[in-house]
This record gives C-alpha cells, structure tokens and sequence, in this order.
C-alpha cells in the first residue's frame, strides 16, 4: 500500500509540473517529457493503483493502453464537439486522473482500515 | 520486518535476491552490455550513400550483425536454462527491439518512409483546423477514422511541438515495446510454460517483418487490439466447464457436447490458472476494454473487424466469457460507420461490395510482380515470402507437436480463425495479406515457438539448442531483408526535406503537384494544398507518352488553367523507387529530368542534389 500511495502521489505531482510546463510555454524536452508521461501513463495507472494485478509488467502496459484510450476519446469529443482547445483538453484527462486517483486513494485507504480493524482477530487466532 | 521481506512481500526483488541473479545470470548480461556497445560503435561506419538494391543490410557493417548475434545466442541460452529470470529475458528482448528498431532513426536522422510523412500531415491538419473534413478529396479514410490522428495532435500541442516529427521518427520503437508488453500478458495466458512465452515473443519480433509498427493508425490500433484480447483472456478466461442448460438437454446439442467437452478437457492441458480478481477489477478491466474498443473503431477501419473476429470465436470456443462484448464492439463499429464514416461508405460502397467473396482476387491484388522489379527488389521480395512459409511451416509442426503432447491450444488457435476469413470479404487496398499477416503472427509465432519446446517437460540440450540459434539467427537475416530491404527508397535525405518544404512553403491552395512517384517525403503541411499527379501512377498509356515525348506531354499537364499554380518535382527517392519498382524503364526519371533541364520550356526554380523543382516557362525562347 507505500508503494500504491507514492505512485497516487507522484501522479499528481506529474499533473503539477504539466500545468507548470504548459505555462512556462516551450516546446523544451522537459516539456515533451512530462506531457507523455501524463498523458500516456498517468491517467490510466491512476485507476489501476488500487487493483489486484500481480505482474508489474501488466499494470504498465494496462496504464498505457487506458490512457491511450482516454486520450484518444478526449481528443476525439473535442473535436467533433466543435471546441477543440488543448488546454481544454488537458483539463480534461487531468480531471479524469485525479478521479482515479480520488478513488484509488479511497479504496487504498478503506482497505487499509479493514486491515486494521481485522487484525486483532487474526491475533487472536 | 526487514527491508527485504517488505520488498519481497511487495514483487520487487530484494538486494540479495539482486546480487544473487548477477551472480548466477551476470555473464547474459555482460554480453547484453558487449553487444549494444558493438552495436553503437557500428553504427558510426556506415556509409548510407553506399546502400544499394537489398536495402539497409547493404551497408551495415559485420560487427552490427555479431552484436545481434551474440545477443540472440545469449536469449537461446537462457531459455535452455529453465529457471533464468523474466527481467534478464526482458533486457535482450528490449535490446534487441532497441538495436533493431532504433537503427534507421540514428543512422538516417530523418522520418523513414513516405507513408509516415502522410500521417504526420493529417495531424497538421487537425492542428490548423481543429477540425476534420469527411469529405476532402484526399486521405478521406484518416479524416473519418481520425482517433489516431487527434491523440496525435494532443499530444504535439501538449507538448508545445509544432509538428509530430519528432515523434514519429521514434515510434517505430516506442510501438515495438508497447507491443513486447501486450504480448506478455497475451502468452502467459496461452500456456504456463515460460520457455515457450519468451520463445514466441523472440519469434514474433524476429518475424513481423511487415512493417506497421511505425507512425501510424495500424500500430495503435494493433497494440490496444492485443492488450483486449490479453484482458479477455486473462481476467475473463471461462472455466471451460459447461452449463447446465435447457438447450443441452436436446438429444442433438446433448450428443454435440459429448462430442466438444473431451475437447475442451484437453484444452485445459497447458493453460495458465485463471487470474483471481474481485468485483471492483473486472468493472474497471471490462471497461478499459470497452474504451480500448472505442479507440479502436475511431481509429482504424480494419482492426475492429478482426477484434470483432478474435473476441467472438474466443467466446464461440469458450475461451471467455464475456458475452456482451462483441455485440458491444459490433455495435460501435455499426454506428462509426454509419453515423461517423458515411460519407467514406458512400464513395466506396462499391467496391466493397465488388471485392466482397472474390478471395482470389484479394489475395493475389497483394504480391508485387516480381518480373518487373529490380533483381534486388526481387530478392527482397522472395526472401519475405520464403520467411513467412517458413514461420508458417514451423508453426504447423509446432502446432502437430503440441496436439501429440496433449495440448490443444484453442485459444491460440481462434486467435488466427478470424482474421484468415478477412480475405473472404475485402482486399483492404490490395493490403488484406499483410494484414491478416499481422494478425495472425502472435498465434504462429506461439505454435512456431511450441516446435521447440512442445511440453513444459522438454528438456533441451545443446543439439536443440544449436538448431534454435540457427532458427532465430536464419528468422533475423530473413526480417533484414523483408523489413529494411526497402530503404533504399525509404529512406529520405535532408536535401529532399528541403525541396518538400520549399514547395509547401511557396505553393498556394488549389497547387498541381506532378510527381515522378508517391515515394518522398511530402504532404506533411498543408497536404490540402495540392492535388498531386504521380507519373508513375498513371495508366500505362499515360505513362508511355511521358516517356515518348515528356516535354510535351509534361507541359501539356502543367499548362492547366483550373490551378492556382503548377509545379513538377522530382526526387532522388522517387527515381530509385520507380526504377526499383519497375513502374517505368530504369532510368527514365533521371532522363526525363534531363530532357526538362534542356528545355526552355520548363525554368527549375529550386533544385540541390537531391531534388529539382520545375515551373512551366509561360514564355519560352523562340515565342512571340
């Protein structure tokens, strides 16, 4: 659960340095960096933090493979909405990470207190 | 608790456990490091002006193929020893993507391949308009399967880049790993044999040689096919037991199943425990599949057919179990192409409907005449069909091999059912081959790597080992050939860059563009622009009167008054494709440019050594 949680934290810290990244207005390396890193892992690993998958491998290539598709819907409503706008569309996925994140966080945290509400009994046994 | 067991507890591998794996594992990865290093040295001594008609083999040096060989040598042992680590195996399949993958992009600096330049144009032109346009005149499947395309320009914005070149000129790698991970989750769910997963991944690298894991729809589209088909089975696989129902209790079905359920018994054989997962995971897995689906059939117009073809016979065959999901991917393909794509159905209802059942017709629309190509050409393209019977033939074996073990892999097997009908309805632009190819490499490979080790009991020893490395070794010349045999042609210069960005640069809207071939680097700006006219594309009479008279006829084409300008550019890569492909004689673009170049009919107003861009002289010498 360490693990889960620095991995919530370091998904919203990445959404940070985009939006710092987005502001500072360059097409710098750094900037190329982050934008793929939130755009292609984030939005999907933020989901997947709190399920049960065993290989590492997997989780990955599932984070990937999600944020792909939630990009690519995105960016497909904004452009057959008639509004497309990048920020907009950053906003967008953003929103829909830290909604992964929230949930994520939340599951980890009830879980965690069911671990420790049920571990006298175990104790006992 | 220690810092080991918490780690340990948690899937990462402890120090001990670390240095454990260096000890016994330290010499594979001492000839991993040995061989990138060969690698990088080599690359700096290849001479790409000396590339001839076989491609890129032409020109790399011998330490180039010993670093590949040494790396797939070290792979095969490894694989002999049954208890080497996933991670080591992961290094040399990452290395070897790397080495191979990343060879073009750092030896040539620009975009391979003209088709990638043409991607990169439609994704300036949802830049520019942020918009599509169903209609336009030109790449109309990209404006109605845009998905690719916008995740593209996202990202480039995003990015703060003015043009996706950048990356596109890496994608090639970036697809390949993408795809080495799909592929794990796929072939652990065909067997619990670790050799014989590794095996097929190392296979299927050595052997996709068709080439459409570049900047492109087909390679997206591909890896969220593979990672739906890798969930389906992994997180969904059915039970194989069969229910009880109404249905089965008739004599017929009753005596059917009786027939099936021994079948099915022996397809339990060699499958891997069906992963445990609660309620939450399934919501969330089931729906990564629904959008992965959705993302598909906004991007790609031949992948949810063949995703539609995979899920469904898996179903069929009781692989999985989830029922409502082709009829969900059936159901947003359906709507795609008649609310999203109509316009594109309309203009090519026909010949859908033409080439519907002609199999023979799809098929052979595929294979390149090999009469009228080079003698380099028509050795590359031998080569690429000795090595697809080749992993064919090996596949069968392993295939045979594998059912005299007691395994029938049935989902391995479904997995190719569907996209070998795919010739049945469409020929796909005279691609449907190569494509169902694509398709069907990961089960082939899985069966060609079952050849090898048919049993998760096969013990092999240094016979087998020797007629693997062979194999692999014979399968890695064979992808040389057949993937990187082309790029002589593929392969763009800067010079030619700068002749393309001239033209986009000065040319205005409603531009004649006459070309010697669609081989170059262009439409990657303002591709609407212009209405381009290839030589080479044109009927064969057509073709005949340029060769006859190209002054006159060339002028003639130029001198078109429905045009805001008109221009004719010819290319290095263009002549060496033409000649190459045998579109015309050999040598008849460098000898059209040469009679345009002596005549005052045509002015070159730009022109380096790679390019030269005419404009009809309105006026020539001699002319009142």
């Amino acid at each position: 659960m360490i693990w889960q949680t620095i991995w919530l934290v370091i998904i919203l810290v990445s959404s940070g340095l985009l939006i710092v990244a987005i502001q500072a207005g360059n097409g710098s390396p750094g900037r190329v960096v982050i934008t793929l890193w939130c755009l292609l892992v984030c939005p999907g690993m933020a989901y997947l933090q709190s399920l049960h998958i065993a290989q590492a491998s997997a989780r990955w290539i599932l984070a990937i493979a999600l944020s792909m598709s939630i990009d690519t819907l995105v960016s497909l409503a904004l452009l057959y909405g008639g509004i497309w706008d990048y920020k907009q569309g950053v906003f967008i996925i953003l929103a829909i990470t830290w909604m992964g994140v929230t949930i994520s966080f939340t599951r980890i945290w009830i879980a965690s207190r069911h671990e420790v509400l049920t571990r006298p009994s175990e104790v006992s046994q | 608790m220690t810092h080991s067991k918490l780690a340990v507890q948690q899937g990462v591998p402890s120090w001990t456990t670390l240095l454990g794996h260096m000890k016994r594992w330290g010499w594979s990865l001492a000839v991993l490091v040995v061989a990138v290093v060969i690698w990088s040295l080599s690359l700096r001594y290849v001479d790409l002006d000396a590339m001839n008609d076989i491609g890129l083999l032409s020109v790399l040096p011998i330490t180039y193929f010993v670093a590949l060989f040494a790396l797939i040598a070290s792979f095969c042992v490894l694989l002999c020893r049954n208890d080497a680590p996933d991670a080591v195996l992961a290094l040399h399949i990452l290395a070897l993507i790397v080495m191979i993958q990343s060879t073009p992009p750092l030896l040539y600096g620009t975009l391979r391949y003209s088709w990638a330049w043409k991607h990169v144009g439609i994704v300036d032109y949802i830049m520019r308009h942020q918009s599509v346009n169903p209609a336009i005149r030109n790449l109309d499947a990209y404006h109605n399967w845009p998905g690719f395309f916008t995740l593209s320009a996202l990202i480039t914005e995003v990015a703060g880049l003015d043009s996706p070149l950048i990356l596109a000129v890496w994608a090639g790698v970036f697809f390949d790993i993408l795809f080495f991970g799909a592929l794990l989750l796929v072939y652990r769910t065909l067997t619990d044999d670790r050799r014989l997963s590794w095996l097929g991944i190392l296979i299927f690298f050595l052997t996709n040689w068709i080439g459409q894991d570049y900047y492109c729809p087909q390679a997206m589209a591909y890896f969220l096919y593979l990672v739906v088909v890798g969930v389906c089975l992994t997180w969904f696989r059915s039970s194989l037991t069969l229910q009880p129902s109404k249905v089965s209790q008739w004599p017929l079905v009753r005596h059917g199943l009786s027939l099936i359920e021994p079948l099915l018994d022996r397809a339990r054989t060699g499958a891997v425990e069906i992963e445990k997962s609660d309620s939450f995971t399934r919501v969330v897995l089931m729906s990564l599949t629904i959008l992965a689906a959705f993302a598909i059939v906004a991007s790609h117009q031949l992948t949810p057919v063949m995703l539609i073809g995979a899920i469904l016979f898996l179903s069929l065959a009781r692989q999985i179990n989830t029922r409502g999901l082709p009829a969900i991917v059936i159901l947003l393909t359906l709507t795609w192409i008649l609310f999203v794509a109509t316009r594109f159905l309309g203009n090519n209802i026909q010949d859908i409907i033409d080439s519907a059942g002609q199999v023979s017709g799809n098929v052979s629309s595929n294979l390149i005449d090999v009469d009228t190509t080079s003698p380099g050409q028509s050795l590359v393209a031998l080569i690429g069909r000795i090595l697809t019977i080749s992993i064919w033939l090996l596949a069968f074996l392993g295939g045979i091999r594998r059912l005299t073990t007691g395994s029938i892999d049935l989902a391995a097997i479904m997995l190719m059912v569907g996209p070998t009908l795919i010739p049945v309805g469409n020929a796909y632009g005279g691609e449907i081959l190569f494509r169902v190819y694509l398709f069907t490499i990961p089960s082939i490979a899985f069966f060609a790597a079952s050849f090898f080790y048919p049993s998760k009991h096969t013990q092999r020893g240094w016979l087998w080992l020797g007629a693997l490395y062979i194999v692999c070794t014979l399968f890695l010349i064979g992808y040389f050939f057949a993937n990187l045999g082309k790029d002589r042609q593929y392969r763009f210069t800067q010079d030619e860059i700068a002749g393309a960005n001239y033209l986009i640069d000065f040319a205005p809207q409603n531009t004649l563009l006459i070309t010697g071939s669609t081989n170059y680097p262009f439409q990657f700006r303002n591709y609407e622009y212009f209405v381009s006219v290839p030589i080479t594309s044109e009927p064969k009479e057509s073709r005949d009167a340029v060769v006859a008279d190209p002054v006159g006829v060339l002028s003639r084409w130029l001198d078109n008054p429905s045009y805001t300008a008109t221009y004719l550019i010819l290319t290095r890569s263009q002549a060496i494709a033409s000649d190459a492909l045998g579109y015309l004689p050999p040598g008849e673009l460098d000898r059209i440019e040469q009679a345009l170049r002596a005549s005052d009919r045509f002015i070159p107003v730009f022109q380096n050594h790679d390019v030269v861009i005419f404009v009809l002289n309105k006026q020539p010498s001699g002319e009142p």
